[in-house]
């Protein structure tokens, strides 16, 4: 499977965080989920394959470009959606689609305004007046007038309503019917990763926790509960996030352990959220137990 | 060149709307009161400028965050925006030449009431040093204040990309400061007999002369910022967005 972005071995020292070591790759055809909690380095390795933050160490490939020295080409194929309009709010969609023309080689004007239209986008209204919805909508108008062949989306459906979000998503799972495109959103909203992604990369601190397939994910982490005095303290050990109360327990597992993990417990499918929650339960070892502490 | 042209357009089709119909519009003004004799188009010199003036404030805070999404170099981008504030500057200055040579030479004033007609030749006949400046002396005032604006703007534009935009009052005051400082030293000078009046000062007296004084002039505040806007260059190539 060839890889339309390549990240190996990631590092990016800003005062008091640092991304550390982090290395993904997302294979043409796919959309990943890059998730994790806010803070945990999400938008800085984006910056960073827009090579508009200096990376220290490693390196990023897109399209099998270097993201510093081959910087304009890739951004050439390259669709970005923020989660703000970087246009002048006073300008029309007829204004944008003139603005940003001669800087693609392969815009396609009418495809802008067929999307415009698709996408139910007034011809006349400021777009500083536009919605959220409607703004991440012209984004990725912009984005597929260009035949991006990677979209790159930060947070895109954090502050949008249910119906934008699903439009968005939407948007993105038709887009990535050509098999030689690929997306990477971040966010921490993991239903939306639960509803399209093919992959997932959890990042947590400012490192990998998890990068694989979605399925991938699903089967290798479960969630165990019952009664603290039946788990056997090996496996209590192996526990992620293990949350004691007054009535038991619960924690996350790797589903590898799940084997010598008594019967007495009870164990179910984690989620994306869950995992994420057990993953900053783990980093504040948090007990609620009155007689437990850490 | 072509990304320097693409991001001059880019910003031009941002602030169109905002400032252009209001630049046109005091040329349009101008060249009319030109037409009378009035020479109220030397202003001209500092109107262009206005073209480009908020570019920067129209992105609000994105403003650097299309430059790291648009495939363009960045040093494209630092040099568009000096380039964005030079030009229009040299622009000017040829528009008010222009228009102080039409005020001299158009009559069209003659037209009005001979009361009307009389009032204008008298405030505006530089020919009679009507308003205590020789048309030579205008003339030169103009070269340098365009010469100055441009070292002045490329200066505040450098700082402001160097230092970041939240400087920029604290820059622009330390500008002004640094001017009056400079014209009160001048002036000192001229009062204490040190430096000769600036009627007096020693100017090419053809007009071939002038407009070469006036083109060597330009080329030197260009220079400038040129210069500024390489400083500029190199020194945030490697800024992060």
């Amino acid at each position: 499977m060839e890889n339309i972005l390549e990240i190996e071995g990631l590092n990016k020292t800003y005062e008091g965080f640092s991304l550390k070591n982090v290395s993904f790759s997302l294979p043409k055809g796919y959309i990943m989920g890059f998730v994790g909690q806010n803070g945990s380095g999400k938008t800085t390795t984006i910056r960073s394959i827009l090579n508009m933050a200096k990376i220290d160490s490693g390196k990023i490939s897109v399209f099998g470009l270097d993201s510093v020295t081959d910087t304009i080409a890739i951004k050439e194929r390259l669709g970005v959606v923020f989660d703000s309009l970087y246009l002048a709010n006073h300008l029309n969609v007829k204004q944008v689609e003139n603005q940003l023309r001669p800087f693609y080689k392969d815009w396609n004007s009418d495809e802008y305004f067929r999307r415009i239209k698709e996408f139910d986008l007034p011809d006349n209204k400021k777009i500083g007046d536009f919605s959220k919805g409607m703004k991440m909508k012209l984004m990725a108008a912009v984005a597929l007038s260009h035949n991006a062949e990677l979209i790159i989306l930060d947070e895109p459906t954090s502050g949008l309503d249910p119906v934008a979000r699903d439009e968005l998503l939407d948007i993105l799972a038709e887009y990535i019917e050509d098999e030689n495109r690929g997306v990477l959103f971040s966010t921490h909203i993991t239903a939306d990763v639960e509803r399209i992604a093919d992959y997932v990369t959890i990042l947590h601190n400012g490192r990998v926790w998890f990068t694989g397939t979605k399925d991938d994910l699903n089967e290798s982490y479960a969630v165990i509960k019952g009664a603290e005095e039946d788990i056997p303290s090996e496996i209590k050990e192996k526990c992620i996030g293990f949350h004691a109360y007054r009535n038991g327990f619960d924690a996350l597992i790797e589903t590898v352990h799940l084997d010598k993990v008594p019967q007495s417990l009870h164990t179910e499918k984690a989620s994306i959220d869950e995992i994420l929650v057990y993953i900053a339960k783990e980093d504040k070892r948090e007990r609620h137990s009155e007689n437990d502490t850490v | 060149m072509k990304d320097i042209l693409k991001m001059i357009r880019f910003d031009y089709i941002s602030v169109k709307s905002h400032t252009v119909p209001y630049v046109i519009g005091f040329i349009g003004i101008s060249l009319v009161l030109s037409l009378f004799g009035i020479p109220l188009g030397v202003f001209c010199v500092a109107a262009p400028i206005a073209i480009f003036g908020p570019v920067q404030e129209l992105y609000g805070s994105d403003s650097r965050k299309i430059y790291g999404i648009l495939p363009v170099r960045r040093d494209a981008v630092t040099r568009a925006s000096f380039l964005e504030l030079t030009v229009p500057l040299f622009a000017g200055e040829l528009l008010s030449f222009l228009f102080l040579l039409i005020s001299r030479s158009s009559k069209l004033y003659r037209i009005f009431p001979k009361s009307i007609g009389n009032i204008i030749e008298t405030l505006f006949d530089f020919s009679q040093s009507g308003m205590g400046i020789s048309v030579d002396g205008l003339y030169i005032i103009l070269m340098f204040t365009s010469a100055y604006l441009c070292v002045f703007a490329a200066y505040l534009e450098m700082a402001s990309k160097i230092q970041g935009s939240e400087n920029d009052i604290r820059n622009l005051l330390l500008a002004i400061s640094l001017t009056v400082a400079v014209f009160a030293v001048i002036t000192a000078l001229v009062k204490a007999g040190i430096l000769p009046p600036l009627q007096k000062w020693p100017m090419p007296r053809t007009v071939a002369g002038k407009w070469l004084f006036a083109v060597i002039l330009n080329i030197i505040a260009a220079g400038v910022s040129v210069l500024f806007c390489e400083i500029t260059v190199k020194k945030t190539a490697d800024f992060e967005i």
